[in-house]
């Protein structure tokens, strides 16, 4: 029988006061193989760690039972100490006797009773308990970024800075994202484009970085340290590796299509750049409006380019890298409105805009160089309604979140139209205004001081009077019915998962949660990191939130990266699932319901079934240590028995229950 | 007092849950007949989460409420106010708390009614306007309503008045009968 050594926890009073612990004390000694047992107050501390070392000598124990606190809180604690004393540091099980006994049960008779039972089961298992050794994984040194936004660029820069390698994907023509479309920035009233294109050329010109625009990631396959990535970089149509990016296409070009950039208010040619200060600088032909493409004639851009770089019969490319760590940074867009809300006229309107069409509208590289106009007929406006919460804060719409940063972007398009319009006036209908952020409360007070006028209360409906538009609304706070005559009603959307995030999300492995945001690894003390080791987070594709939150967390997810990238090789746990070969049928319902994507199907050398026993190669799965969690599904789904969860083995289970009926 | 006749029981005979509302106002901004409320559908909720059942049965707000339903169509919540307006009805009616106008409004339209089949516009107004002691009510638009033959001076009734009154005396006789048995 293995000598087992028990040791029990007071945890100060924690567990001492429901548990009589020298009573489990003695209990534990009469247990089958169990050579020694001791209680000490606090069995975590240095002198507790040092009792049990001297007791692993004196008494020359093999396994170790600690009945103390929840093997969250501290079975690496005495996995390390065990390492310390030679013995096999998974040789040991912890009976948790304070969140599961201590903490919740009164009756101490009772409590200590249970506490007994806990530990009679934990030495049960113990003497199951196997050696387990961890594997040595290698750390391929680069990451990859998914999304050109603000995030993807800070966590590309701070981790190329620290001396990485990275691939920055972006799917658009240019990086940027949704934070070259703004205006102006909250709660500084900085340029938007003034802070955000020097990162942008930064990025171009590190040398550790490899930007592939007009790219998406195509498949991931691998794991933590040791990802497989293909990416399919779209056709381009012109040769990036000669052109000089003078625009003379461009400026040629016939075709004219709405630039989803300028939110429609403006056109832009098939060949085109995304804005004036794009990175890179190169346009792109997009091949559902250019002429030449759709029906062979034109060619015009062709005839213009003075190198030749226009090539009409460019292909989609596809191509792998390997990567240690993927940040992903798929951002939002604004959700659509009009599909949604036909009580604000679903879209009829043309003086019904959302704020980033304002942005575009206020913005001076912008369709109107700056000038607030109505879409409708170019006037100026006098009087601007605002109105928050549209999309957001409505699970009837489906979207019950707050989108946390347009109570700060209405409060900054009043104040960027009091900067533009003299004598204009600003109605602000609100439910609730929020400014947690630093400097934010102060703005609001700027807004209201410029003249905003605040009204608590959702718009009903907008409905229109001759040329203009009628917000009608309760004044909750009066408790009267309002209808505000405006000539602009602009409209604060939700932030919602960019198109396409949900495939990517998927494509790692990662989980979304019920609004398609990807879920960290945990809210408050891993939030940068996902369920899928080597994957993290950074911006608003986590959830929404305003640009500072942004590039902090960006940042972080870099940190991340890079006390990932610096080390050589990580050590995997090894409670992982093992398959018996020769019991393995080959069915692959492991391989279905792994939710990892850690095993597959291998072969080995068997025979046929039925009479004529056949040498063939026959599939078994095969698990890969890398990216199994350990979580145990396959274990269930197995109808043959032939996978174990290490450190989990069925049969330790089942001594483990069977020990609480002796 | 019977707990049948709580707030509580009346929001969930209505299946309204008062934590539901957040207080937006969209309700009672584009209630049609938010102007000659007091409380307002936002109010109606806000007083059933303080709890303020007497407040929202002595007020004009359940009598006017046409159950257009614009107000849950619109509530991000889905709350729907006019099915527990409907149940606030019920119970200021059997506590007896019914508004002098609201009142003759129903007595003198369903007088009219008996009398002819349909509502005759012009003598319900006039009815009302005496029993109501209301005078001039809306009396400086009749003209305007006369000349432009928005409202008819003769009566028009319609063929079986008398199968109309036999209703209404069945839905009182049923009506007298459900008395009793809840007594």
């Amino acid at each position: 029988m293995s000598k087992v050594g028990v040791f029990v926890c007071h945890c100060g009073t924690n567990i001492a006061a429901a548990v009589d612990v020298v009573r489990a004390c003695e209990a534990a000694k009469s247990m089958p193989g169990v050579v020694h047992a001791a209680e000490y107050k606090y069995m975590c501390s240095e002198p507790g760690q040092q009792m049990i070392l001297d007791a692993i000598k004196e008494y020359g124990l093999k396994r170790i039972v600690i009945a103390s606190c929840s093997p969250r809180m501290h079975e690496t604690t005495f996995r390390k100490m065990l390492k310390k004393s030679g013995v096999n540091e998974y040789l040991i099980e912890i009976a948790n006797i304070r969140e599961q006994v201590a903490w919740v049960h009164d009756d101490k008779e009772k409590a200590t009773e249970k506490a007994i039972d806990l530990i009679r089961m934990a030495v049960a298992k113990v003497c199951r308990d196997e050696p387990l050794k961890s594997q040595m994984i290698p750390i391929t040194k680069r990451a990859l970024v998914i999304g050109g936004g603000i995030a993807g660029i800070q966590a590309a820069l701070d981790i190329a800075d620290a001396g990485h390698e990275v691939t920055l994907v972006e799917r658009e023509p240019s990086i940027g994202g949704r934070m070259v479309m703004l205006d102006k920035t909250f709660p500084t009233l900085d340029c938007s484009a003034c802070i955000s294109t020097p990162k942008m050329v930064d990025v171009s010109a590190h040398p550790n970085i490899r930007l592939l625009a007009y790219s998406e990631v195509a498949k991931v396959e691998g794991y933590i340290g040791n990802f497989t990535v293909t990416i399919r970089q779209k056709a381009r149509y012109v040769n990036h590796d000669i052109c000089t990016g003078c625009g003379a296409c461009s400026e040629k070009c016939p075709a004219k299509v709405p630039s989803a950039f300028n939110k429609g208010l403006s056109k832009r040619p098939a060949i085109y750049t995304l804005f004036p200060q794009a990175v890179p600088a190169k346009p792109v032909i997009d091949k559902d409006s250019c002429i030449k493409l759709k029906s062979g004639k034109c060619g015009v851009c062709e005839k213009i380019c003075p190198l030749g770089c226009i090539n009409y019969e460019d292909e989609d490319m596809e191509f792998t890298e390997d990567f240690g760590a993927i940040v992903t940074a798929t951002g939002y867009q604004t959700a659509d409105w009009a599909q949604m809300y036909d009580e604000y006229g679903a879209g009829r309107f043309p003086d019904v805009i959302d704020g980033l069409t304002f942005e575009r509208l206020v913005n001076a590289s912008g369709p109107t160089e700056g000038h607030i106009v109505r879409p409708s007929d170019g006037t100026e406006p006098k009087t601007i309604s605002i109105i928050k919460c549209v999309g957001s804060r409505d699970p009837k719409k489906g979207r019950a979140y707050c989108s946390r940063a347009c109570c700060m972007y209405a409060a900054k398009h009043a104040r960027q139209i009091f900067g533009k319009i003299e004598g204009v006036r600003v109605f602000i209908f609100y439910i609730d205004v929020r400014t947690p952020g630093k400097g934010y409360e102060e703005f609001y007070d700027k807004t209201r001081e410029d003249g905003a006028i605040y009204v608590r209360g959702r718009v009903s409906r907008i409905y229109k009077e001759g040329d203009t538009l009628i917000c009608q609304a309760e004044d909750s706070l009066l408790g009267k019915q309002v209808r505000v005559k405006s000539d602009l009603v602009i409209l604060e959307t939700a932030m919602e998962p960019a198109e396409g995030s949900a495939s990517v999300a998927g494509m790692l492995g990662a989980a979304v949660d019920g609004d398609g945001w990807l879920t960290e690894a945990h809210p408050k003390l891993r939030p940068v990191e996902t369920q899928v080791g080597g994957v993290f987070l950074a911006g608003v594709c986590q959830g929404p939130k305003d640009i500072p939150d942004t590039v902090s967390q960006a940042s972080a997810a870099a940190a991340k990266v890079i006390g990932l990238l610096n080390k050589n090789e990580m050590e995997s746990s090894p409670m992982i699932a093992s398959v018996e070969a020769d019991k393995c049928s080959g069915c692959s319902a492991c391989e279905a319901i792994c939710p990892y994507k850690a095993i597959t199907m291998g072969e080995q050398p068997g025979r046929e079934a039925g009479g004529n026993s056949k040498k063939v190669m026959r599939p078994i799965a095969v698990v890969n240590a890398g990216l199994c969690q350990g979580c145990g599904a396959c274990t269930v789904a197995c109808r043959t028995g032939a996978i174990d969860l290490l450190g989990y083995r069925n049969r330790q289970i089942l001594e483990e229950v069977d020990a609480l009926w002796v | 007092m019977n707990e049948n006749h709580t707030l509580e029981h009346l929001m969930k005979k209505a299946d309204v849950r008062s934590y539901d509302c957040y207080q937006c106002g969209k309700c009672s901004g584009g209630c049609p007949m938010a102007e000659g409320m007091d409380l307002g559908p936002r109010g109606i909720m806000r007083s059933a989460q303080i709890g303020a059942l007497d407040s929202i049965l002595n007020s004009s707000t359940i009598w006017l409420c046409s159950g257009c339903y614009a107000c849950v169509d619109r509530c991000p919540h889905d709350v729907n106010v006019p099915a527990f307006i409907e149940e606030a009805r019920y119970e200021a009616m059997r506590r007896g708390i019914v508004r002098r106008d609201s009142e003759v409004l129903n007595r003198t339209f369903l007088a009219n009614i008996r009398a002819f089949g349909r509502s005759h516009e012009m003598l319900l107004a006039a009815f009302y306007n005496i029993f109501a002691l209301k005078p001039t009510q809306d009396l400086t638009s009749l003209p305007h309503m006369i000349s432009k033959k928005l409202i008819p001076i003769k009566p028009d009734p319609i063929r079986g008045v008398g199968d109309v009154q036999a209703i209404i005396a069945r839905a009182e006789r049923l009506d007298k009968l459900v008395k009793e048995v809840r007594e």
